[in-house]
């Protein structure tokens, strides 16, 4: 098909129009207790599609209900935001994911696996004053008006490539638009890393701690047992993110300007005690099996709670299955059943590895062990069966 | 067959329907009202050349027209309704119920092989005997479900495809759509009962959602068993 040149110049000056209407992606920051008036606006779209998500999300049944565990993490939510923190709405939603994010309407939604990881009140605050400073500085409406205007700049560019011969390498434009998109995201999460350490060091909390928390997830992300997860961020040109190790360096500096603030890791586990247990299980099945004991070294350090954390260093070995894996599960498990938290399954997990090594009596021992921590253990009747025929084994 | 077998078999028919009868009879409160007009689930999206909004003000707008045009048109049959209205703080089954709904309405154009309709008319499904919260909240035997999708274009849009159109030679496709779709469940059983969609129409206009009632409730059977 040959098309004229005067269609040519055409397209070109409509592409320059539209590129005109490119929207401006600085909406500076929001003022507290304020929702969007004009409906028709973006920013209206935006809180509409959040307020539905929030809703789902509300009866989903994984929010964590928890009233203490609420309670404290709002807390330190108000704390780093101050007069907005009656916008902002938590759900701890139950999922070994570490991550938090806050919506434009507010939502505020922090993962167990996140909390998890934490080791102190500071750290969550510096998870969650990085994430209020998105919220206020209206980063999503900008990050939604630059990709917007990506998408304006990759079609013009395309259709410039186009008219002047180079339809087939016309995506380029796309791929520079999205580049630069992702470039914008990356400076929106480098102002929320800074600004969030001078709202959180305001708050009273150690302004290190963000430090800490970037360089405990780092540590994880090197011991993965996934390609996908070592190398996650490590192509800037299309990440939405910063690398780590940039942003260790450069909270490292900054923080510096901050007094050091004692934290209380002591307090911080008594709070989340109630679902280690849980929510190591929730990791242990994710099968990263090096970065889990990553984790559960880390938080051995602190000298407490080593039953539950004892027991699941063994469900990783126990699942690894590798060379010696069977030994260091039984220690693990054995480990366990010497600490006073140890939980029921250790003793669980103990009987099965003795069975599988044929030692039928140390089983029945160990299987009526965890039938008398955890007499009401859904599977006691099929415990209580393999103990007989344990026993009737050995007599 | 003898007619002594013909006549067995007739009675055993009649009996069949007359205690299915008697089972729809004891089921269906004669005290409650025929339908609850759930509120309308309308999205309406902007399709600019930067990407795609949900307009709230649509949205709402097209929401409202169904209510009122869907209301005029169970008064006009003589049907008694009450209006769905949401709890302060709804009941998490009850959220449920609604989000299983919108799954439900999803799957109804999904190729489920093995139920009725093969496709576009999925008619074997069902919400399950949770429904019956809805009555017991609202009072009413059915519930009328509204759901409705609309992408409509920005002139900038336009544009954008006829220069891109004069530059490269593809006009790329339209991306208006408009669908709407009522369904009637159960409200004991929360079996579907009936359902129909219509695919033109813009809801943001009230004489226009009321041509998209009309054709959706043109010889829709509201009493379908």
């Amino acid at each position: 098909m040959q098309i004229s040149l005067a269609c040519k110049v055409g397209a070109l000056l409509s592409a320059l129009v539209l590129t005109a209407a490119c929207a401006s992606t600085d909406y500076g920051q929001r003022d507290a207790g304020v929702r969007p008036d004009d409906q028709s606006t973006t920013e209206a779209s935006l809180w509409y599609q959040m307020d539905e998500a929030e809703r789902k999300l509300r009866t989903s049944g994984s929010v964590l209900e928890d009233e203490e565990i609420n309670a404290f993490v709002r807390e330190a939510m108000c704390r780093v935001s101050g007069e907005y923190c009656g916008d902002l709405n938590l759900y701890i939603v139950s999922a070994p994911t570490a991550n938090a994010f806050m919506a434009p309407n507010g939502m505020s939604v922090v993962y167990t696996g996140m909390l998890l990881r934490l080791e102190d009140e500071s750290q969550l605050a510096a998870v969650l004053s990085h994430e209020f400073v998105h919220f206020m500085e209206n980063h999503s409406l900008e990050m939604r008006a630059a990709l917007s205007n990506a998408r304006v700049y990759g079609a013009v560019i395309g259709s410039a490539i186009g008219i002047v011969g180079g339809g087939s390498l016309a995506s380029l434009g796309d791929l520079a638009a999205a580049g630069q998109a992702m470039s914008f995201s990356r400076d929106r999460e480098t102002e929320a890393d800074f600004l969030g350490l001078r709202y959180m060091a305001e708050a009273g909390y150690n302004a290190d701690s963000s430090v800490a928390v970037w360089q405990n997830l780092l540590s994880e992300k090197e011991a993965s047992e996934f390609e996908k997860s070592r190398n996650a961020g490590k192509t800037q040109f299309f990440s939405t993110h910063p690398g780590i190790e940039e942003r260790i360096s450069e909270l490292d500096l900054q923080s510096a300007a901050y007094d050091v603030v004692e934290t209380d890791p002591v307090s911080y586990r008594a709070i989340i005690r109630p679902y280690l247990q849980s929510w190591l299980e929730a990791e242990v099945t994710l099968r990263d099996h090096s970065a889990t004991l990553q984790l559960i070294d880390r938080l051995s350090a602190l000298e407490l709670d080593l039953g539950v954390l004892d027991y699941a260093r063994g469900r990783v070995y126990a699942l690894r299955e590798e060379e010696g894996d069977q030994d260091a599960a039984l220690d693990a498990f054995a480990s366990s059943t010497g600490h006073v938290d140890a939980p029921a399954e250790a003793w669980r997990g103990l009987a099965e590895i003795y069975r599988e090594q044929g030692q039928g009596g140390k089983a029945a021992d160990a299987f009526e062990r965890y039938l008398e921590k955890k007499p009401d253990a859904r599977d006691a009747a099929l415990v209580q069966r393999i103990i007989e025929n344990l026993r009737g084994e050995v007599s | 067959m003898s007619g002594t077998r013909v006549l067995g078999v007739s009675a055993v028919v009649a009996m069949s329907v007359f205690a299915l009868g008697y089972a729809h009879a004891q089921t269906a409160d004669e005290n409650a009202a025929d339908f609850l007009l759930m509120e309308p689930n309308a999205e309406v999206v902007f399709v600019t050349t930067g990407g795609a909004d949900v307009r709230a003000d649509w949205s709402e707008t097209a929401k409202e027209n169904f209510k009122t045009n869907f209301s005029e048109v169970l008064t006009g049959q003589g049907y008694s309704f009450a209006a769905y209205e949401a709890a302060e703080q709804p009941s998490d089954d009850v959220e449920q119920l609604l989000l299983l709904q919108e799954l439900v309405t999803q799957s109804l154009t999904m190729n489920i092989p093995h139920k009725e309709g093969k496709g576009w008319n999925n008619t074997d499904l069902t919400l399950g005997p949770t429904a019956s919260l809805l009555k017991d909240e609202h009072g009413a035997n059915r519930a009328v479900f509204v759901d409705h999708r609309s992408q409509i274009e920005s002139s900038g849009v336009f544009m954008m495809q006829v220069a891109i159109g004069a530059a490269t030679g593809y006009v790329p496709p339209s991306q208006n759509l408009r669908f709407s779709r009522v369904s009637v469940y159960d409200l004991d059983t929360g079996e579907l009962l009936n359902t129909k969609f219509h695919g033109f129409g813009d809801p943001r206009n009230i004489d226009e959602s009321r041509n998209i009632v009309t054709n959706l409730t043109k010889d829709f059977n509201f009493d379908a068993d």
